[in-house]
């Protein structure tokens, strides 16, 4: 009459119960990177920052001379490493100090990218490059003009500002030797139209 | 084996006769020189004293863990604070691109609208903002908790607020000597009642702004 004739068998019942609710439990494991209201919320905030961050350089000039902030001789930015992108530190330069001000001990990682025309075709050329974002990396980007008469931009005194070095883009593409990263697509006094793209995330 | 085999085993004694001991043990039903405990470990059932231990074990482990998983189950369901999330993010929307922005550029505040805000004055009339109180320009209900505060930009994990120095008539640093709040007009840029102590009930947003050419970051913290 009834079901159960030894104990082993309901002990082999409840180790059957328990490991489909630990199973069912880890499947859907939530950590504090796991989409939720509270993230969305982190997300708006680190988008809204980038954008205005973007804003702020502009407003300040900031953001050409970090774009022009390019060393011919060895085809990389100044103070980068060899892979020609700056990867532990920020970029040496007004705009590389707003970026660490901005994101330093939030938490949060970033990415900057120049993306650039070339006849008709996008390139893009990463400034600071930390990693593969993350599924929840927001971006904001920022569109900049650069004139056939832009100078290229160096610190040669080493105090975090940017100088103009006296080379214009014009003649930094002139030869076939250490062109600058983007060429000349327009014939007018255009040089090129790049953007400026920060992508963030969480870490 | 039933009471009836008692009388049949009682040689199994020691001596063989029929002590008072005997009769004694004999009239309780305990088996003389075999020891038999009756409350709950009968024999008539399968089990032995070990699969009673495992039993009871399981048994208790499994109350306890029941009784501390569930409310850990319930607890995302409780109460978060969800419209305040969504009225910060307004808010820092608001005072970012609008109420204190007269250029047209988001992101880049008036020196003057902002000092004005801040000072809880009625600013110039190109102000974007309208209201006597900090709810009101915001456009908040009176009841709702709301402080705005302008933070240095300065990359580390002290919060100091900037100030502006009427003497000097620039933006500087609370932990400047020159910002002496109280006297002469200046004006410490934070607005509205003090955030309660805990951390889980107060929601922020942040936004990186320009005032008077000085970068900062706009904190909102609503509870």
């Amino acid at each position: 009459m009834r079901a159960q004739a030894h104990t082993l068998e309901a002990v082999a019942a409840a180790v059957l119960l328990m490991t489909s609710l630990v199973f069912a439990l880890q499947v859907t494991a939530v950590t504090p990177l796991s989409a939720s209201t509270a993230s969305q919320h982190i997300e708006n905030q680190q988008r809204a920052t980038a954008d205005g961050v973007l804003s702020v350089a502009a407003e300040r000039d900031l953001l050409e001379p970090a774009v022009l902030f390019w060393n011919r001789s060895r085809s990389t930015f100044h103070g980068s490493a060899d892979r020609g992108y700056y990867v532990n530190e920020a970029p040496p330069n007004r705009f590389g100090e707003l970026l660490e001000d901005a994101f330093n001990g939030t938490g949060a990682t970033y990415n900057v990218y120049v993306i650039h025309l070339t006849g008709d075709d996008r390139q893009r050329v990463p400034m600071v490059y930390r990693g593969v974002p993350s599924d929840n990396a927001v971006t904001a980007s920022r569109t900049l003009v650069l004139y056939d008469t832009d100078q290229l931009y160096d610190d040669p005194d080493d105090d975090g500002i940017a100088e103009p070095t006296g080379t214009t883009l014009t003649a930094a593409n002139s030869g076939t030797t250490n062109p600058f990263y983007a060429g000349d697509v327009a014939g007018s006094g255009v040089f090129n139209v790049v953007r400026v793209e920060v992508v963030v995330w969480r870490m | 084996m039933t009471d009836d085999t008692l009388l049949g085993s009682e040689t199994t004694s020691g001596d063989g006769g029929c002590t008072a001991p005997d009769e004694v043990a004999r009239a309780t039903g305990a088996r003389v020189g075999q020891r038999r405990v009756r409350a709950g470990r009968d024999r008539s059932r399968g089990q032995t004293t070990i699969d009673f231990a495992v039993g009871v074990t399981i048994f208790v482990a499994v109350i306890t863990l029941v009784f501390t998983l569930v409310p850990g189950a319930l607890a995302p369901f409780t109460g978060s604070g969800q419209e305040e999330t969504v009225a910060v993010n307004r808010v820092a929307d608001q005072v970012a691109e609008g109420a204190l922005v007269t250029s047209g550029e988001p992101y880049i505040l008036n020196g003057t609208c902002t000092r004005e805000f801040f000072a809880n004055d009625t600013g110039p009339g190109y102000c974007p903002y309208s209201g006597d109180t900090l709810t009101e320009r915001v456009g908040l209900l009176p009841r709702d908790n709301v402080n705005v505060t302008l933070l240095e930009m300065d990359g580390d994990a002290t919060e100091d607020a900037l100030c502006w120095d009427d003497a000097a008539s620039a933006v500087t640093s609370t932990t400047d000597a020159d910002c002496t709040p109280g006297s002469n007009d200046d004006v410490v840029y934070r607005i509205g009642p003090t955030p309660p102590r805990e951390r889980g009930a107060v929601v922020t947003a942040r936004r990186s702004v320009s005032v008077d050419g000085r970068a900062a970051v706009l904190l909102i913290k609503m509870w």
